[in-house]
């Protein structure tokens, strides 16, 4: 009944995987922009300390809402903080929220999905029924309620939009598992002696990377963009972390009479967002050209 | 020196605003205001007014005995006409006004005094504002369930109403200001019930019409107030909380008057075209840094001091807040009583006490603030200046009620808080500063002078007895750190006319403001 | 059919339950104490005890628990313990505000993204689809607070063509409506301009259109007839999916706008850390999410006899 090792199999598939999917991906013009423009994005991060041409949390009361200049580029924040250095460092903050954020729901996700898609009956129910509750809130006013049980500041987003965005995930992997633990490699390993934990882990779900990897790019904008919400709402990063929600939430004072103070920021969240955006569509068609709008 | 300046400067303002209603033109009736607030109410029920918003709202709806005068901080007559004071200060007989009604029409008499005071201290009612009102006899039994009514509130007839105080307390009549004291009609509170918050209905100035939280309030003249209807035939508030949005919509029109923000203060004060409508007034505010000597090293009064020159109240105040006063004392500008104590700011000073002290190289400092704007702000320009002598401090920011219950149990090191004042006397300052469970500070010789200063009525021995107060503790080692006094600028449309500004958030009951109805059409067009 | 809605029906009493109890445990998590908020700076420590035994604080978690959802199954969310007024009556107030303003930016944003999602299709891989494209996936990735501001500043401060907040005076004014609209259906608009894209893209390549085409049919003709009426299906379900979901885009916008709404309410509470009006209204959004998405899906097995559920 063994039509081939299931290892060689996998491996054999993995490779194509790849290759198409870059194949793919290098014909569809605007997903390498927005490679490229995350990449940028990444590597201001990794430099910010070399880019920044200040210490982003130095106080100096001598320069307070100073105008861009060629002292400042782009002016200072309320503090006399250099806005561009806090912008620059800002990136630091946005990528560790996206990527932070997308790792807990993901890992969270993954495991009630596949426990769910596995098992089936009893687990199944009840993991798909806590889904179901979470799902029943509107994403950002459970976020927010979560937010203000644990209290403001940067780890506690990240535990809140995890807890609150691992059932998209789970859904997904579930319905992978479904479908994968009837196939026949599965059995073999099965038939082999391999015990549940193996199985789901080390056979099952290598095939499910292509929808992890499109969750996890896209989620990322989401998660930054959430991220701001929060701040703009009080409740995200907290001083002196530079994050542009809270930034843009300083400035929204100064609107009228220092405009550059909230826009700034705002053009960084919206290039970082468009950047994600970009790149994970491309990818999702390059990986998978059936999940094409879902 | 500086301070009597201001004083005079004070004085100069109060009478320029009075200068326009003694030769004020004919004042005419009629017409909407417009106004706005930046937070909802929350209740108009008196009992419950421990906001300043609340109180400033109720007193629109409701009138007390006395109230402060429109121009000054003088206590004067209003439900009650007049007054004997007897006994030593300790008991208080008042004559009311007959014929006064409430909006519904119910007659106002002394059994509505006597229901207001006994409604304050009924445990069942759980007012915050028992604080007020400790000195009438009665109030300590009333609280423990003992005795529904307060034997020191004691009705002669109809219009005489009779207080008995324990002791005897130099301020009592200005307690009755606050918006506690607001008279209110037992019926008429039975009849709302829980609702009673919502439905204000007193004897004040204005009839309530409707309110929708976190949106507006509107409110009409009371036709037959007692001393004669209010200009303005309606009033409409609106809760706008974003200053930005507030100040837009005044240039657009849709405003009477507002608060300018800060940060657009420059360029209004500036503004040709506008400064004739601006008004700034210095707030009865005092912001601080209070240290806390159950932790160590705070209870080196060396530290302590250290740590007063290393903030330099002066350039703060200039950098960030360049339209407030520096504080150096507890007592805010235009109050009499403060001193001319000098505002430190050495760093090489500061750092030399700590090596005195024995922390050359500084030491860690929790400095807890609440999450308001302005509050992290200042912390974080507090942890800037101190980091320049060594000391690593850490800003603990949390939501009011954590940062407050923290506080208020003593179980912060250091902590950035304000003080506004309930009224214009520097007694309410000094004891709400220095006799408080939330720092160890207990000094014999200010609690016996606070003492002092609760029963005279003599006011320049208070301001001589506030001062004193204000040595002994810099000589101590002052744990409070002054940092700035607050100020607010008006603007108002320029068909507004007989507005009123007044330290005391209660005294304006909105009798004075009319309306220019034909220059606002010719502004309008 | 009827058989399947009686099943949602029943599924979503378990999950309701469940909502509950995630609302009350996470208030009941928050820290700090609302009666001290109430109270102000010079409140007496027995008078702040007799308020806490008062709203039942100091009971036992599972008592509390209890209370809590009899009182809300009975409908009764509870007083603010701020302002004391009850929850119900003023979400009563506030919710038709918030529906008023998603409604006009459903309106607003549907129409904008069929358009733009049909041309762009009918103009596939053109400069003009570029730009659309390009466009969108902009708005898509503009944080809707900022976006807003934007607005306010450009159209209202600076143009002075807009009011700067509010509802304005009487039920209904459109002027005051068309900002916060324009704010709350940006993002929407430019998803739903992407998705028609892509759908009237596999109509378009669909035989019947190829038939219509073949007849010599105009390419207008073919498009806005037979394509979009195809296409209309599956646009109409996820406009009515993201009704829903606009309950968060209102807490953003509703802030921003003064816009005195749910969103607004939420806000405010949070600030004033006003438990019983944050559960209320977390709560209440569910609800209404759960009920909308229940009818949008009930309409949709309605509407596409090829799906069936089971």
């Amino acid at each position: 009944m063994l039509k081939s090792l299931p290892k060689n199999n996998k491996s054999l598939k993995h490779r194509g995987l790849w290759y198409d999917t870059w194949r793919r991906l290098k014909n569809n013009r605007a997903a390498l922009l927005g490679l490229i423009m995350v990449g940028i994005f990444i590597l201001v991060a990794i430099f910010a300390p070399l880019l920044a041409p200040y210490d982003p949390n130095e106080i100096n009361l001598g320069a307070i809402l100073k105008e861009p200049s060629a002292e400042y580029w782009l002016g200072t924040d309320y503090y006399g903080r250099d806005l561009l250095s806090r912008i620059i460092y800002g990136s630091r903050i946005s990528i560790s929220v996206g990527v932070i954020v997308q790792l807990v729901s993901i890992s969270i996700g993954t495991v009630m999905g596949s426990l769910a898609g596995y098992y089936g009956g009893k687990v199944d129910m009840l993991i798909m029924r806590l889904v179901d509750i979470v799902m029943s809130f509107p994403s950002l006013l459970l976020t927010i309620a979560i937010m203000v049980a644990l209290g403001p500041g940067l780890y506690n987003v990240f535990l809140a939009l995890g807890a609150v965005w691992w059932t998209r995930t789970a859904r997904i992997i579930r319905s992978e598992f479904m479908q994968h633990r009837e196939k026949e490699y599965v059995e073999a390993a099965r038939a082999l002696g391999n015990n549940d934990f193996i199985i789901m882990y080390k056979h099952i779900l290598p095939n499910c990377l292509a929808p992890i990897i499109i969750t996890f790019t896209m989620g990322v904008a989401s998660a930054i963009m959430a991220e701001a919400s929060l701040s703009f709402l009080g409740l995200g990063a907290q001083e002196p972390t530079p994050s542009w929600g809270s930034i843009i939430n300083n400035g929204l004072q100064y609107l009228r009479t220092k405009p550059w103070y909230s826009l700034f920021p705002g053009l960084a969240i919206a290039y970082t967002v468009l950047a994600f955006n970009l790149f994970g569509d491309g990818l999702r068609d390059a990986l998978d050209p059936k999940m094409k709008n879902h | 020196m500086f301070k009597t300046k201001i004083l005079a400067i004070f004085f100069l303002l109060v009478f320029l605003l009075l200068s326009p209603v003694l030769m004020a033109e004919e004042a005419e009736y009629g017409g909407t205001l417009y106004l706005s607030n930046d937070t909802d109410w929350d209740t108009l029920d008196p009992a419950y007014a421990s906001g300043f918003d609340a109180g400033e709202m109720a007193v629109k709806f409701y009138d007390g005995l006395v109230r402060f005068d429109f121009y000054s901080n003088k206590v004067v007559p209003a439900l009650a006409e007049s007054w004997e004071v007897t006994d030593n200060n300790q008991v208080f007989t008042f004559h009311l006004k007959s014929g006064v009604e409430f909006h519904d029409g119910t007659e106002f008499t002394a059994q509505d005094v006597k229901y207001t005071f006994d409604r304050l201290y009924d445990p069942e009612v759980a007012s915050p504002g028992t604080w007020v009102f400790p000195m009438i006899k009665g109030t300590e039994a009333a609280l423990a369930g003992e005795s529904d009514s307060l034997s020191g509130v004691q009705v002669i007839d109809d219009y005489t109403v009779r207080f008995e105080l324990e002791k005897p307390f130099g301020l009592f009549l200005t307690h009755l200001t606050l918006p506690y004291g607001l008279i209110v009609n037992e019926d008429l509170v039975d009849e709302h019930g829980e609702d009673f918050s919502q439905n204000p209905v007193g004897t004040g100035p204005f009839k309530f019409v409707e309110w929708e939280h976190d949106d507006k309030l509107i409110m009409e003249a009371n036709e037959n107030y007692w001393a004669g209807r209010p200009y303005v035939d309606r009033v409409v508030y609106r809760v706008i909380p974003q200053p930005l949005t507030d100040i837009a919509e005044f240039e657009a029109g849709n405003l009477d008057r507002t608060v300018i923000p800060n940060e657009e203060r420059e360029r209004w004060l500036n503004d040709e075209e506008w400064s004739d409508y601006i008004t700034t007034i210095a707030d009865l505010s005092t912001y601080y840094l209070a240290l806390n000597s159950d932790f160590e090293p705070l209870d080196n009064p060396k530290v302590r001091d250290a740590i007063d020159y290393a903030i330099d109240s002066e350039a703060i105040t200039h950098s960030l807040f360049p339209h407030y006063v520096a504080a150096n004392d507890a007592i805010p500008e235009g109050m009499p009583g403060g001193t001319d104590v000098e505002i430190k700011g050495n760093t090489e000073k500061a750092k030399e006490l700590l090596a005195e002290a024995g922390y050359a190289d500084g030491f860690e400092l929790d400095i807890w603030v609440s999450d308001g704007r302005t509050s992290v702000r200042v912390g974080g320009v507090l942890q800037a200046l101190l980091g320049r002598v060594g000391i690593k401090v850490n800003l603990i920011k949390n939501d009011w009620s954590v940062f407050y219950n923290t506080v208020k149990n003593g179980n912060a090191p250091a902590y950035y808080l304000s003080w506004w004042a309930d009224y214009a006397d520097p007694y309410n300052f000094l004891n709400a500063l220095y006799t408080t469970d939330r720092i160890p500070f207990n000094n014999e010789e200010i609690n016996s002078i606070l003492e002092e200063m609760v029963v005279t009525t003599d006011s320049n021995q208070r301001i001589e007895l506030s001062k004193e107060i204000i040595r002994i503790a810099e000589e101590v080692g002052d744990p409070y750190i002054y940092l700035y006094h607050t100020s607010t600028s008006y603007v108002k449309q320029p068909w507004i006319k007989g507005d009123l500004y007044h330290q005391m958030y209660s005294a304006d009951k909105l009798l004075t403001w009319w309306i220019d109805q034909d220059l606002k059409a010719e502004y309008q067009e | 059919m009827t058989q399947y809605i009686i099943r949602r029906l029943l599924l979503i009493i378990p999950v309701l339950l469940g909502v509950l109890f995630l609302t009350f445990v996470l208030m009941y998590l928050v820290p700090g104490d609302p009666v001290l908020t109430m109270l102000g700076q010079h409140a007496e420590d027995d008078i702040i005890q007799r308020l806490r035994a008062e709203l039942n604080l100091d009971a036992p978690w599972y008592s509390q628990f209890f209370s809590y959802l009899t009182r809300t199954l009975k409908g009764d969310l509870g007083r603010s313990y701020i302002s004391r007024v009850e929850v119900t009556e003023a979400l009563k107030q506030k919710l038709p505000n918030t529906f008023k303003l998603a409604l006009a930016a459903i309106i607003v944003s549907t129409i904008m993204g069929i358009a733009i999602g049909v041309i762009s299709a009918v103009f596939k891989n053109t400069w003009i689809d570029h730009l659309a494209m390009t466009f969108a996936l902009f708005f898509i990735s503009t944080p809707v607070f900022w976006f807003g501001m934007l607005l306010i500043y450009f159209f209202s401060m600076t143009l002075g063509w807009t009011p700067v907040s509010g509802m304005g005076e009487g039920s209904f004014n459109l002027k005051h409506l068309i900002l916060p609209a324009i704010t709350l259906g940006s993002r929407f608009a430019a998803f739903l301009a992407r998705y028609t894209r892509s759908i009237m893209l596999e109509v378009i390549s669909e035989d019947y259109i190829r038939t219509a085409r073949s007849k010599g049919l105009k390419e207008n003709v073919v498009i806005l007839k037979h394509g979009l009426r195809n296409a209309m299906i599956p646009i109409v379900t996820v406009v009515g999916m993201n009704f829903a979901s606009l309950l968060n885009g209102s807490v953003l916008t509703e802030t921003i706008f003064a816009w005195p709404g749910f969103g607004r309410y939420l806000v405010t509470a949070i600030k004033k850390r006003d438990f019983q009006v944050i559960a209320g209204c977390v709560w209440v959004g569910a609800l209404i999410f759960v009920f909308v998405n229940l009818i949008v899906d009930i309409f949709y097995v309605m509407l596409d006899p090829r799906i069936s559920y089971d």
